[in-house]
């Protein structure tokens, strides 16, 4: 898998604690997907790599709002990561137990573009329509979902 | 694809004198801690598509046989046993360009095969995707019938 340079920091994000919202985007697995910590922290989870031992995802720091707005048609992908998300990003390898691995924090502008999507690459319900969860699919409830308080991102 | 008429439900198996499902003992502890199995039917000699990767001899393995897994901290659910299949090859060409930059997780290229009665039981396919599920029987090899048809490479 291809290498980053890490910051040399933790993204302090507490792997035991974080629990699924929904999948954004489900084949065979889930791809994108939207997660929260126990303290309201929001974070996307985006797929990126696998190798023979590890599937290798980017976790965002997000905010509520902006994973609404994707959900609704308002922004982009690309303009969710770009705009919406902390500029560091953990980069964390899962393995076959479903562990996670943080390798290290990287700065969004070390992604290269073609972990971003198009840039005109809205939500779509064809994204999820492959995934066995009836959470998924139920995805209009998030508009229920009331604002978090931000979280002070790491230092 | 089969009318619904033909449904199966899977705690009949006894009375219907079912095949042997291919992941069967799995798939019955994940109902014995809650799941659910969707409503199921015989395939009939209709034609199915696949993602598959081309220099890969380990293709048509379910999300939960594949190593690693691409899986988060979602619940296991049933269809983590079964083969994602498309009805039409246009069906599996829009799902694949949905999930474009994720060729490396669904596979850089499409087969087919026809799914005949001895393969397996399939899930109704969705109206939004064309997507199907198809829970094989236990001496089911989709690579002996199922051939390649267009290489996507990589985008």
């Amino acid at each position: 898998m291809e290498k980053f340079e890490y910051t040399g920091k933790k993204s302090g994000i507490d792997y035991q604690s974080i629990s699924k919202v929904v999948n954004l985007m489900y084949f065979d697995g889930p791809l994108l997907a939207y997660y929260v910590g126990k303290k309201g922290e929001d974070y996307l989870l985006y797929w990126i790599d696998n190798d023979e031992l590890f599937n290798r995802w980017l976790i965002f720091f997000t905010e509520t709002e902006a994973v609404y707005k994707y959900i609704s048609g308002r922004t982009t992908l690309y303009n969710l990561i770009q705009r919406y998300c902390a500029d560091q990003i953990a980069v964390v390898d899962i393995d076959n137990e479903i562990a996670f691995h943080e390798r290290g924090v990287i700065q969004k502008k070390s992604l290269e573009n073609k972990y971003l999507l198009q840039k005109g690459s809205y939500f779509d319900l064809l994204d999820i329509d492959c995934s066995p969860y009836s959470e998924d699919k139920a995805i209009c409830k998030l508009s229920t979902v009331k604002t978090r308080k931000k979280v002070k991102m790491p230092v | 694809m089969p009318k619904k008429g033909n449904l199966f439900i899977f705690g009949a198996r006894k009375k219907c004198n079912m095949r042997k499902l291919k992941y069967q003992s799995e798939i019955a502890q994940l109902i014995a801690k809650g799941g659910k199995m969707p409503d199921l039917c015989f395939p009939n000699n209709n034609l199915a598509y696949r993602f598959v990767f081309r220099d890969s001899a380990n293709n048509h393995l379910t999300v939960y046989v594949m190593q690693p897994q691409r899986a988060l901290k979602d619940k296991a659910v049933v269809e983590g046993y079964a083969l994602s299949c498309f009805e039409t090859k246009e069906a599996a060409d829009k799902m694949r360009q949905r999930l474009a930059l994720k060729f490396k997780a669904i596979g850089d290229s499409i087969c087919c095969g026809n799914l005949d009665n001895a393969d397996g039981l399939i899930t109704e396919p969705s109206e939004t995707s064309r997507h199907f599920e198809l829970f094989e029987f236990e001496n089911c090899d989709l690579s002996d019938k199922f051939k390649i048809i267009e290489t996507y490479g990589k985008i």
